[in-house]
């Protein structure tokens, strides 16, 4: 095996043409294989942040409240249709106890009690319909993010003062200190003073979105004290499912996790998947056959050599290593240079497209190191792949009939 | 000087290629190597001298007869048998000397020690060297071979083959491929290392001239051991 590295490596060092032009093939396809996969992963993060990213993983709520049917008639069957209509606001309303008996698991980054109703927000002449959404401060901004997508004025979310989304600023002409008028479609009205203005991403929570203390929500919607639901993060949003299913045999309350209400988002991220993976797998397949074509003529150039060596005593297995290695060292120089150049095509593309309103990237990649350590080794494992046909002839080859080139 | 330990021993030796169409390259050729001899194998072309060549140089096994080389026969071995078989016993001096184009002429002489060793021993630095002094090319460690000339390739050929202390160095016209100033000193090395080292040179040539200057001159003629002089006799085999 030392045989086998040590003129692998001469062979990288003295066969430049061949080198570059195999160190080019995995480059590029290595290059492509980060990218691609660093951009859909972004597209992703951008779609889960848009559509989860200001609401929770798992909601926790009352059941809905229908008729009780009366099927007990003697000899026949009824036939029934239940019309729910128009449901009652529903409200937990011993909350602390219900949060109490959803304990803790490793999965659950954060719970929080919310109001969640509707309304509108008035300003001079203006009047925009609104959700009307009340927490407590510090668990409703893990549960939304408002802190780190501020983009004027404080996080500040004391009683009287609320936070609103960019599109309704914009829309009602106001800025950070200036007071609306909200009216709850039960009917109570207060008024409150913007102390942030916040660009969350998500056009619909950005256009009608008014963040304000658990106690206003709960005065404006007449909630006594109740709340609307229970809001739950966890860690990773596609373990919301199974959590959501541990959840339900410790409270007697409906648990739905985000999917059951995304299922287009759900599709498109599968179907991103796929594509990707088919994709990746066909940049792969370009580089293991490029690196077996150009190393079938390596080999056909240096039989003459490889009978030699064969003649000096190397075993099969030595000249199999001579051109694995060959492989491996063209897959980890070029899946560094791939990945550098990845790197260096991202950071390029986010400083291109960096015009949103808080001056980041519309392109939306995530670019990470670990998606780096991994095409590099993919890397490696297909040039040895790709390398490994090449290599068998190689080490197949009749030391007479290379010597004499025959 | 040859001593009585016979280091290859043919015993009624054929070797036959083709299947449909069969060529009768060596025919039933029966031969003794002893250690420290200084042979030349000469022939007209075809006459089967490659073959005998590959075959002492466990390139090939026999198609019948029995063959071994330093004790081993050669018939039971498959292509790596005969690869470990080679690397202990057995040096190759080409006519167009064969080095590796990447290689310093240091590496290439490297290259028998580093095919046999592992990570525990390192290969044999001092021995490469001291070898390539005795040929004259104790400047030229790091020269590739494209920066040598034909006779200083022919060398590193040399040095390469008696790397390891192998004990049979087979030469496929060592001086073929050179002027007449540099063949004899190619050939001459030869000798120097067959007398100090009592290394077995089995050179097949065809220049009768050089020929005449070893010790022992077997001549193929059709698959065949037409004449093997020694200067103490003449063999003409049945």
């Amino acid at each position: 095996m030392i045989f086998g590295f040590y003129t692998a490596l001469r062979y990288v060092q003295s066969g430049r043409n061949q080198t570059i032009l195999m160190l080019c093939l995995v480059m590029v396809g290595v290059t492509a294989y980060t990218f691609i996969t660093a951009t859909v992963q972004g597209i992703q993060s951008d779609v889960i942040r848009n559509s989860l990213g200001s609401s929770s993983h798992v909601t926790i709520e009352p059941f809905d409240d229908l008729p009780i049917v009366d099927r007990t008639i003697d000899r026949g069957q009824v036939l029934s249709t239940i019309q729910t209509g128009q449901q009652r606001e529903k409200k937990i309303s011993d909350w602390p106890s219900e949060i109490a008996r959803l304990g803790e698991l490793p999965e659950i980054t954060v719970i929080s009690p919310a109001v969640l109703g509707s309304g509108f927000v008035e300003r001079g002449t203006q009047s925009r319909p609104v959700s009307i959404r009340g927490g407590e401060p510090e668990l409703m901004d893990r549960i939304v993010n408002i802190k780190k997508d501020l983009v004027e004025g404080v996080f500040d979310l004391s009683a009287g003062k609320a936070v609103i989304g960019i599109t309704l600023a914009k829309k009602l002409n106001v800025s950070v200190s200036d007071r609306v008028r909200v009216i709850s479609n039960r009917g109570v009205q207060t008024n409150v003073q913007i102390a942030g203005i916040v660009y969350a991403g998500n056009p619909i929570a950005d256009e009608s979105t008014i963040y304000v203390t658990l106690g206003d929500a709960q005065r404006l919607l007449r909630l006594d004290g109740s709340i609307s639901a229970i809001e739950v993060k966890v860690k990773n949003v596609f373990d919301a499912a199974k959590v959501a299913e541990i959840l339900r045999q410790r409270v007697k309350l409906k648990c739905t996790p985000w999917m059951e209400n995304n299922t287009q988002v759900l599709t498109l991220i599968s179907s991103q998947n796929i594509a990707t993976g088919v994709i990746r797998a066909f940049a792969l397949l370009s580089v293991a056959l490029g690196i077996a074509s150009v190393l079938n003529v390596t080999v056909t150039q240096k039989g003459k050599e490889i009978g030699i060596i064969k003649s000096m005593g190397a075993v099969q297995s030595q000249v199999l290593y001579v051109f694995i290695f060959l492989g491996g060292f063209i897959g980890l120089l070029g899946g560094l240079a791939g990945a550098f150049l990845s790197y260096v095509l991202n950071a390029a593309l986010k400083v291109v497209s960096a015009n949103t309103p808080k001056g980041a990237p519309s392109f939306a990649t995530d670019f990470q190191m670990r998606q780096v350590w991994e095409a590099v080794i993919v890397a490696v494992l297909v040039a040895v792949i790709g390398a490994y046909i090449p290599a068998r002839k190689a080490s197949k080859l009749d030391p007479v009939e290379a010597i004499r080139g025959v | 000087m040859a001593s009585d330990e016979t280091l290859i021993r043919f015993s009624s030796v054929s070797k036959i290629y083709g299947t449909e169409v069969q060529v009768h390259a060596l025919k039933e050729v029966s031969l003794e190597f002893k250690r420290g001899e200084f042979v030349a194998i000469t022939g007209p072309s075809g006459s089967g001298k490659s073959t005998l060549l590959n075959l002492l140089g466990a390139l090939d096994r026999p198609t019948s007869g029995t063959l071994e080389i330093g004790g081993v026969r050669l018939n039971d071995l498959d292509a790596d048998g005969l690869s470990r078989l080679r690397r202990i016993h057995l040096g190759f001096i080409f006519q167009f000397h064969h080095l590796l184009p990447d290689f310093t002429a240091l590496e290439n002489v490297l290259v028998p020690s580093r095919i046999c060793v592992g990570v525990a021993k390192p290969p044999d630095i001092s021995e490469a060297k001291a070898l390539l002094e005795r040929v004259g090319l104790g400047s030229k460690f790091d020269s590739k071979p494209a920066q040598l000339s034909g006779g200083q390739q022919q060398r590193v050929a040399i040095a390469r083959a008696l790397a390891r202390k192998r004990s049979i160095v087979l030469a496929d016209e060592p001086t073929g491929n050179l002027d007449s100033v540099s063949g004899n000193e190619v050939f001459e090395l030869m000798k120097e290392f067959n007398r100090s080292e009592g290394t077995t040179f089995l050179i097949v040539t065809h220049d009768q001239n050089l020929a005449r200057k070893t010790r022992r001159m077997i001549t193929v003629v059709d698959g065949k051991i037409a004449t093997d002089v020694t200067p103490e006799k003449s063999v003409e085999p049945a």
